[in-house]
């Protein structure tokens, strides 16, 4: 760095205060002032002023000078332009109303009102657009105040100071020309929203006023504080009056579409010509009084409501209602509600119809009774359908609705505590073969859709006991449709209850194959080894523990004719030839046998229980016209009493009277006597004769037996799942484990607390867990 | 062996009149610390002399067909020799010191344990103990307790797991006559039950005891959690207490 020539640093000319005359000086500039004011510039010469200005500024006499300029705005702006601002206030518009149901002014009214408004608008608008004229030009000539005093002194610049000048003398004056002009505003939106065109603009310029200015306190503007708090006040009411007047006018379709014109138009209301900021407070007040607080009302309404658009499946309404609903945060939760109770109203319809068809009589009932199963499922089924698609349709498919549907739905299914067994009848009656009139399509749509109604049952259990007895019933007397079939259904439900759940039902279908295979080949043999079998025998040998079979004594007690023991105990020999160790059970309620009969007049052929072949059989070494009684035969079949008499009271009983009954009725009784009836006639050469095995509806006492047996295997299913748990977890405290084992349990049934503790307390006493020495309420795992 | 572990050696077995392996044994046991060696050879001398004496003091209440065993008979004797008669209910509280696996009966090891566990060796030691063990038990929660558990197994009949409840009811009207408020009525509520035909649970005894505890500060048992570990035993006369003694209705 070059090191500069030598200057002498004088010390600065001084000038003192006195030295210049302020009087003088500001006489010119409060003149010049004055001018602006009147808007009589055109004799200003700027660069004049500019320099009486710097010359006080100059002379330190920059506090004086922006103290009186201030004196000035604020002496004119008080005593000239506010009173007469507030002079055009008209009393009109003193005391506002504004609801939506007020009285309404008349037409003359309404129009002198917006003309005060907009009048006094206009003055405040004006008066406020020539201030900031006006104080454009003096901070142009104030120039070199604001630029050395103002700045070092920590002051407003003179043009903001006017503003707030303007602030506080004009708007928060004791005339409140800032209350009345939102008053006016007010009373603008209002005429607005009830259908009167307005001045937007000056509307939208008074409120650039009352934004620009700050208020006296905190961040925020005369906007928010005059404005905003009044404005959405307001608007509550104003949508207050309107929802409760539409709600009686308008059915809910209407009232919703209404609406949405408001919500639209306060929109644009906002974009326009209030500002965005607002919107939002603006459209929740909105929102809250025309829908939030409506909610429930709109959808309860009779005749439009909720309930009546289900009804009529108007998609169309039900949409809009999503909608507009999911709009408000309340709107989702209530429409899953009502959801919720109309679903649980028709459940308790549907249930409550049928309890009904219960008392018909008696007479024919079994028949009456199977269809009451299809025709409950086949109502609940519709009713889900139709449910399903409206949300799918209607709700865009929305998450928790679909929730609530499935939750109402598995709650009124579960109170029916027939549920399970029928929803395995109409899979029976659907899986049967010879069902006429139905296509192979609809049939699969349908067992698909009892799916749906096997997903909602709790007691999952209960209805494997109801599947597995009608799925016997339909293999053994080869009445399914098609094994594709068949497995195809356990395939589903595999897919919705796993592997273990399925096992034993494939475990039947595997008895079935391997039972033709065994019976391919147990004739192959047979017809090498004697020739022609007496009659073709047709085994199924099923292992008990898939098979439904109540292997209790009496119903295995049967004394074979001597007509069939050959056969049997052939067969018996090739089997036991095959697999050692095993042990075979006849079991005769449940097979069947076409027999060829000879009577009287012709042959036929007929189709009957292995029971009934059995009883016919007595007959057969019997001399003519002689007869047995219900005693003699008990005796000579050892069949147990309840087969004996279904299978006579369809041999003599029913259409086709095969066996004459002596006295004749309805039922059979101890002491009856029975005869073969060889003048049996029929046109038909083949006749079924039904009996047992036909899937029916069970009545009260197998239901409770049903219902024994499925409570004892819930007892070990919980005591193997309580054991199943600690054994994993070692110590648990009471509650845990009975949340794990409720949840473990929950995918075959709903157990019930107590149960479980029950059984709890079974295997403290069997010694598989203790109590935890320091705290009754922990279990431990004895090893 | 180093000279000066075999003078130890030597020591310990002068000192306590045992053969040199064993004292070897007992030095290497403590490290060759001579003095804590005796210490514990002398502590286990006389436990060993103490046991001795308490099988002689078992001895002379044994039975004459089984040596181990004190029978009907000579429990009866002993309870008159401790200054308590068969019927008092301070013969569970000796039943329990002295380890009796049945009503009326003891077993030598169980016995031995029980005395060595008091501290006593002659009868008049086991009289004082039982003395100040049957004051302490009018007061002492901890005692109680204990005893009312092993009464359960104690009262059941030989080789049995379990206890009628007809004798149960009258155990605990023995056992919990000034402890548990609700007595009478769980007696009536047992007497009018299903269960009375049949045995009391182990564990619905044993949980009575919490359960008496409980009513102390709840005595309408209002705040009973009826989700809890209580036995079902419990809950069901919760709530016929509530409904049929306190005649408050069902929520």
């Amino acid at each position: 760095m070059q090191r500069s020539s030598k200057v002498k640093i004088r010390a600065p000319r001084k000038f003192t205060s006195n030295q210049v005359d302020f009087i003088a000086h500001w006489d010119v500039l409060h003149n010049a002032v004055k001018d602006i004011f009147n808007k009589s510039t055109s004799q200003l010469s700027f660069e004049e002023l500019y320099r009486n200005a710097y010359t006080l500024v100059l002379h330190k006499h920059g506090e004086r000078l922006y103290r009186n300029v201030k004196e000035v705005l604020k002496t004119r702006l008080e005593n000239e332009v506010a009173p007469s601002i507030a002079g055009s206030f008209g009393s009109l518009l003193e005391t506002e109303n504004w609801s939506y149901v007020r009285n309404r002014d008349d037409f003359s009214l309404s129009m002198r009102k917006r003309e005060a408004a907009i009048l006094f608008l206009s003055n405040l608008v004006n008066a406020w657009k020539e201030h900031l004229v006006s104080m454009q030009m003096i901070s142009s000539v104030l120039k070199y105040l604001d630029k050395v005093y103002s700045k070092s002194s920590g002051v407003m610049p003179i043009y903001d100071s006017g503003l707030m000048i303007f602030r506080d003398s004009v708007l928060l004056s004791s005339l409140e020309i800032g209350q009345k002009s939102g008053i006016c505003i007010l009373t603008l939106v209002f005429l607005e929203r009830i259908g009167d065109s307005i001045n937007r603009p000056l509307v939208n310029s008074c409120l650039d006023m009352l934004n620009s200015l700050p208020s006296e306190s905190k961040n925020e503007s005369l906007y928010d504080v005059l404005f905003t708090p009044k404005f959405l006040e307001m608007t509550r009411m104003f949508y207050q009056g309107e929802a409760q007047q539409n709600f009686e006018i308008y059915d809910v379709l209407e009232y919703l579409q209404k609406t949405n014109l408001r919500l639209e138009e306060e929109k644009e209301r906002a974009q326009k010509y209030l500002f965005t900021k607002v919107s939002f407070a603006l459209l929740s007040v909105v929102e809250k009084e025309l829908l939030t607080e409506q909610i429930d009302n709109l959808l309860a309404k009779p005749i439009s409501g909720f309930f009546a658009m289900l009804d009529s499946y108007n998609l169309e309404g039900l949409s809009s209602i999503y909608n507009m609903l999911s709009i408000v945060e309340l709107g989702i939760p209530s429409i899953k509600k009502f959801f919720a109770a109309y679903i649980s109203e028709k459940g308790r319809f549907i249930n409550g119809s049928l309890a009904l068809n219960k008392e018909d009589p008696q007479g024919n009932s079994q028949v009456a009774k199977v269809s009451t199963a299809s025709s409950w499922v086949t109502k609940v089924l519709e009713l889900w359908d139709k449910l399903r698609e409206i949300v799918v349709r209607s709700m865009k498919e929305d998450r928790y609705v679909m929730n609530s549907l499935s939750d109402s739905f598995s709650n009124f299914i579960n109170a029916y505590s027939r549920a399970p067994e029928f929803t395995s009848l109409f899979i029976d009656d659907n899986l049967k073969r010879d069902l006429k009139g139905r296509s192979e399509e609809s049939v699969e749509k349908t067992l698909q859709n009892s799916v749906v109604l096997f997903r909602f049952l709790s007691e999952k259990d209960v209805f494997e006991k109801y599947y597995k007895t009608h799925l016997a019933k339909r293999l053994l007397n080869n009445r399914s449709i098609s094994d594709d079939a068949e497995l195809s259904m356990i395939g589903r439900l595999k897919q919705e209850a796993g592997n273990v759940f399925t096992q034993k039902l494939e475990g039947m279908f595997t008895d079935m194959r391997l039972s033709k295979e065994l019976l391919h080949e147990y004739k192959g043999n047979y017809d090498q080894e004697s020739g022609k079998p007496p009659f073709d025998l047709n085994v199924s040998v099923l292992a008990s523990s898939f098979w439904p079979i109540d292997l209790v004594p009496e119903k295995i007690s049967c004394d074979f004719p001597e007509y069939l023991k050959p056969s049997i105990d052939h067969f018996s020999n090739f089997y036991f030839s095959k697999h050692t160790g095993r042990k075979l059970i006849w079991y005769p309620s449940m097979g069947s046998a076409d027999v060829r009969v000879q009577f009287k007049k012709r042959k036929h052929d007929l189709n009957v229980s292995t029971i009934a072949v059995v009883i016919l059989l007595q007959f057969q070494a019997l001399p003519g016209s002689e007869s047995l009684s219900y005693e003699d035969l008990l005796q000579r079949t050892k069949i147990e009493p309840g087969d004996l008499k279904r299978n006579l009271q369809s041999l003599a009983c029913a259409k086709y009277k095969i066996l004459l009954k002596e006295p004749k009725s309805r039922d059979i009784n101890a002491g009856d006597r029975f005869m073969f009836n060889d003048n049996f006639t029929s046109n038909m050469a083949r006749l079924k004769i039904s009996t047992i095995a036909q899937v029916r509806v069970e009545d009260d006492g197998e239901r409770k037996r049903t219902m024994e047996k499925i409570d004892e295997s819930r007892k070990h299913q919980a005591d193997a799942c309580i054991v199943r748990v600690m054994k994993d977890r070692k110590t648990l405290e009471h509650n845990q484990l009975v949340a794990e084992v409720t949840r473990q349990l929950s995918s075959r049934f709903q157990p019930n607390p107590i149960m479980i503790k029950r059984r709890i307390e079974a295997l403290i006493e069997r010694e598989y867990l203790q109590r935890s020495a320091d705290n009754g309420r922990i279990y431990e795992y004895l090893a | 062996m180093k000279p000066d572990t075999r003078t130890l050696t030597r020591e310990f077995s002068k000192l306590t009149n045992t053969p040199s392996k064993t004292a070897l044994s007992w030095l290497k046991q403590y490290d060759f610390d001579i003095d804590l060696a005796c210490l514990h050879w002398a502590e286990k001398e006389s436990k060993a002399e103490a046991e001795k004496r308490i099988h002689q003091l078992f001895d002379q209440f044994r039975s004459f067909e089984d040596a181990n065993i004190i029978d009907f008979d000579g429990s009866a004797k002993l309870f008159e020799t401790l200054g308590v008669s068969f019927e008092d209910p301070e013969t569970l509280l000796i039943s329990y010191l002295l380890e009796s696996p049945n009503m009326g009966e003891f077993e030598r090891e169980k016995f031995v344990h029980g005395c060595s566990t008091l501290c006593v060796t002659n009868l008049s030691d086991l009289k004082n103990v039982v003395d100040q063990k049957i004051t302490l038990w009018k007061s002492d929660r901890t005692l109680q307790k204990a005893v009312y558990i092993y009464s359960y197994p104690l009262a059941c009949d030989k080789g049995k797991k379990t206890l009628g409840t007809g004798v149960a009811i009258e155990l605990l009207q023995v056992l919990l006559k000034s402890l548990f408020l609700l007595l009478d009525h769980w007696v009536n509520f047992l007497q009018s039950s299903p269960i009375i035909d049949r045995s009391l649970p182990r564990d619905t005894w044993n949980e009575l005891w919490d359960f008496s505890v409980y009513t102390e500060s709840s005595p309408d048992c209002s705040d009973y959690d009826f989700e809890g570990a209580w036995p079902t035993l419990i809950d069901e006369f919760v709530v016929y207490y509530r409904k049929h003694v306190l005649n408050i209705p069902e929520q």
